[in-house]
């Protein structure tokens, strides 16, 4: 009893992180296999089956994970070399415009950036005042197109500052300036440091915002409701979708996407922790 | 090379200030007219009279994020300070990142069904309540990073040298946790400034933040109220931004 | 007189103060030695109130200490860290246990003045801690403990963060200060030199267990492994043995 009262804080912390999700996963559930909702009749599997069997869903978990993809690898490749020239040249104005994009919430970028990009955007407009296009329908389609070109630029914008001051910092923390020093006294040359220090440093100490961050790009929606195609959509917004919508028959399929993609992502953090290397100490 | 490498990261990041600004602030936006534009700053006006009822949305979203940070930051300070002196407190502070990783939006749409069954969607309360759920948990998780055995040795030494524990707290911890109270407050607050897919949804449109009425105006294509709406959104992250930098780092500079 | 009786003290299943017993005379400073992780900051941790004892007694002056909170006990300690409270100057620093005790201004400034001189801090009183060199910060954590006049101060290797000279012009400061205020305290440290200089009486401890010896004269001449080395040491370079 006296345990319980020592820890009954921690208890009610467990209480407001865990049971709002378990009881929004529940019901979710529930509401997949027909046990709940307006339309539940009874169990079955109809709903998860049309989810499966329809490309719709399918892809929609696809069209995340090569957003999500793409964007993490096109902004740590460009963190990484950023850091390095960085770490060769430094310049602390050159880091100062990296605090801007810091600024922007995400709704605010995908909105700047669609007024930026869309045919009639800012760029279309320079580009028309330059002479590289005579019309309007000559500006090549950058949002709401084919390879979410919009969509990745957007959310390059809002990671790649961050991964960037994050790796900036961490060199600056393991005194990586010194270990190189002492590399080059011990015969190494740049492209061994780079290779077998500077990088195995930043990735050591820099995976786990990596990871948060892709887990907070797979969850995103506003930037890709505001430049992503009506289809393929990604997660949320497939989600979002089919509740607001007017044809109840499509509510369960909301939930059973809900329920695979928490149980994807708890799978895939309890593997993750599983991992000798990305045991938190 | 480097040189265009360059350019081509400063119009990367000051494009959409540069877009959003022209935005709010240009007479007639008509393709394919910029550089030839002329200014007024009548959409702003608009704000402050009352039109477009932005001034009314701008209001609300202060008062949740106020409140959702206030309750946030208090709830995170006490719960962090006894979960930092329980046996296993600390294992416990990942839950934090539950709800974040299933997504906020997710989250919203599996609880929605408890929200309307207590009758609080499409109302403040509700929003304020929906918020609170990821957004304690996190700032439980921000001040946990205060309680480290420095600040309880300090908290020991003022005991041995007479003070109660309610002295202890009024003089010793909490003007020694006043930069944490702010970084804890002000991301608490963002986070909720940010917030748009729970609002959305258990506001189901009744509730009109700065943020839903900013998609408002992108799907109604006013993009001149979009942009005063959005650079409305940014002020107080640059605010709170520049108190950091001047106040809080610089002290911690010196200390 | 301090008394501790029987003191024992487990950390998961592991015996860090194993029936320990210890006299204490008033304004009497006893110095207790030891190597890291034998017990000796848990004692001092123990009889100060941040740590509850298994098992034992604790009198002082015929009280039960153990029954007394932290806060009531008289008892102050000082860390190796000087823990000086960051948002507070020098003066209120050493202020701060007269402000608990709510002195009048007048009374606190008067006292505060008189002992910052007579610690060297006059120049120092309105100064933040991290204007502070290490030496001035355990000054005035000194000051800090003794203007309350404590009934006993537990020090847990106090100079041990300051380099050699700042270490030894502490120790003469500690020394000269405690016979002129009549201090009663109890010493911790690993450094035998330290603790003939500041001790009237030093102990040994080793796994938990304390021997204590009369006088430095009876732990100089009582086979002590460290003792011996220390001495021949000395002795080594004294008849030239060690250049």
């Amino acid at each position: 009893m006296q345990g319980f009262k020592k820890n009954s804080a921690v208890f009610l912390f467990i209480a407001i992180a865990v049971v709002p999700v378990l009881c929004g996963f529940i019901y979710s559930l529930l509401y997949s296999v027909g046990l709940a909702g307006l339309l539940g009749k009874g169990f079955t599997l109809e709903h998860w089956e049309k989810l499966l069997a329809s490309s719709d869903g399918l892809m929609s978990i696809g069209y995340t994970f090569y957003l999500t993809i793409t964007t993490i690898a096109l902004s740590m490749i460009m963190a990484f070399a950023y850091a390095w020239y960085h770490f060769r040249q430094p310049s602390e104005r050159s880091v100062s415009k990296l605090y801007l994009p810091l600024l922007f919430p995400p709704l605010v970028a995908g909105m700047a950036w669609y007024f930026v990009l869309s045919p009639s955007g800012l760029l279309s407009r320079w580009s028309y005042a330059l002479g590289f296009i005579q019309r309007v329908e000559d500006f090549p389609r950058w949002v709401n197109d084919d390879f979410s070109f919009g969509i990745i630029l957007t959310q390059f914008f809002l990671v790649f500052p961050i991964f960037t001051l994050l790796f900036l910092n961490i060199s600056k923390k393991e005194n990586l300036r010194e270990l190189y020093r002492t590399a080059l006294h011990l015969g190494g040359d740049k492209r061994y440091f780079f290779k077998n220090i500077f990088l195995p440093i930043l990735w050591s100490k820099g995976k786990w915002v990596v990871v948060l961050y892709a887990i907070f790009l797979m969850g995103t929606y506003e930037v890709t409701l505001i430049l992503g195609q009506t289809n393929p959509r990604t997660i949320t917004v497939f989600i979002m979708e089919k509740l607001s919508k007017y044809n109840l028959n499509d509510i369960p399929q909301a939930h059973a996407m809900s329920v695979l993609y928490s149980t994807m992502m708890l799978l895939f953090m309890m593997i993750l922790f599983r991992l000798k290397n990305w045991r938190i100490a | 090379m480097r040189r265009l490498l360059q350019i081509v990261l400063l119009l990367l990041v000051l494009l959409p200030a540069v877009v959003l600004l022209w935005l709010s602030l240009a007479k007639e936006i008509g393709y394919p007219s910029f550089f030839d534009s002329s200014f007024t700053f009548d959409f702003w006006k608009n704000v402050f009279t009352g039109g477009e009822g932005l001034l009314k949305s701008l209001l609300w979203s202060l008062g949740i994020a106020f409140f959702v940070a206030m309750v946030s930051t208090v709830f995170g300070f006490i719960i962090s300070k006894k979960i930092a002196s329980s046996d296993f407190g600390q294992r416990s502070l990942q839950l934090a990142y539950l709800p974040y990783l299933i997504a906020p939006v997710v989250l919203g749409a599996m609880l929605q069904f408890y929200f309307t069954r207590l009758g609080c969607t499409g109302s403040v309360i509700g929003v304020m309540m929906a918020q609170l759920i990821f957004i304690m948990p996190y700032a439980v998780l921000v001040f946990s990073g205060f309680w480290t055995p420095h600040i309880k040795q300090l908290a020991f030494q003022a005991t041995t040298l007479g003070a109660s524990n309610y002295y202890v707290l009024q003089h010793i911890v909490l003007p020694v946790a006043r930069s944490w109270f702010f970084l804890t407050f002000s991301q608490c607050f963002l986070i909720s400034w940010f917030e748009y897919g729970i609002t959305e949804l258990i506001g189901v449109g009744k509730v009109q933040t700065l943020t839903i009425k900013s998609m408002v105006y992108v799907k109604e294509s006013s993009p001149q109220y979009g942009a005063v709406a959005a650079c409305m959104m940014i002020i107080p992250v640059l605010l709170l931004f520049v108190i950091n930098s001047r106040v809080f780092l610089k002290k911690e500079v010196e200390g | 007189m301090i008394v501790l009786k029987n003191i024992t003290k487990k950390y998961q299943g592991k015996s860090v103060l194993f029936d320990l017993s210890l006299e204490i005379s008033e304004h009497e400073t006893m110095c207790i030695l030891g190597v890291s992780g034998c017990g000796k900051s848990t004692l001092l941790k123990v009889m100060a109130g941040l740590e509850l004892a298994d098992g034992g007694s604790f009198e002082m002056e015929e009280q039960h200490v153990f029954d007394i909170p932290a806060e009531k006990r008289g008892i102050v300690y000082m860390s190796q860290e000087p823990l000086l409270f960051p948002h507070l100057n020098v003066f209120e620093n050493i202020a701060f246990g007269l402000r608990v005790r709510k002195w009048t201004n007048s009374e606190v400034e008067e006292k505060v003045n008189a002992l910052a001189t007579r610690l060297g801090l006059t120049e120092e009183l309105m100064k933040m801690p991290h204007q502070l060199s290490g030496g001035q910060k355990q000054r005035v954590n000194f000051g800090r403990s003794l203007i309350i006049e404590p009934r006993l101060i537990l020090l847990d290797e106090p100079f041990g963060s300051l380099d050699s000279q700042t270490r030894a012009e502490m120790q003469q400061l500690f020394h000269d200060v405690r016979k002129e205020k009549k201090i009663t305290a109890l010493f911790v440290t690993h450094d035998i030199k330290e603790a003939l200089i500041m001790g009237d009486r030093i102990a040994r401890m080793d796994k938990g267990q304390l021997k204590v010896y009369p006088n430095s004269g009876a732990f100089l001449n009582s086979g002590d492994d460290d003792v011996v080395k220390e001495l021949s040491f000395w002795n080594g370079v004294i008849n030239g043995e060690m250049i």
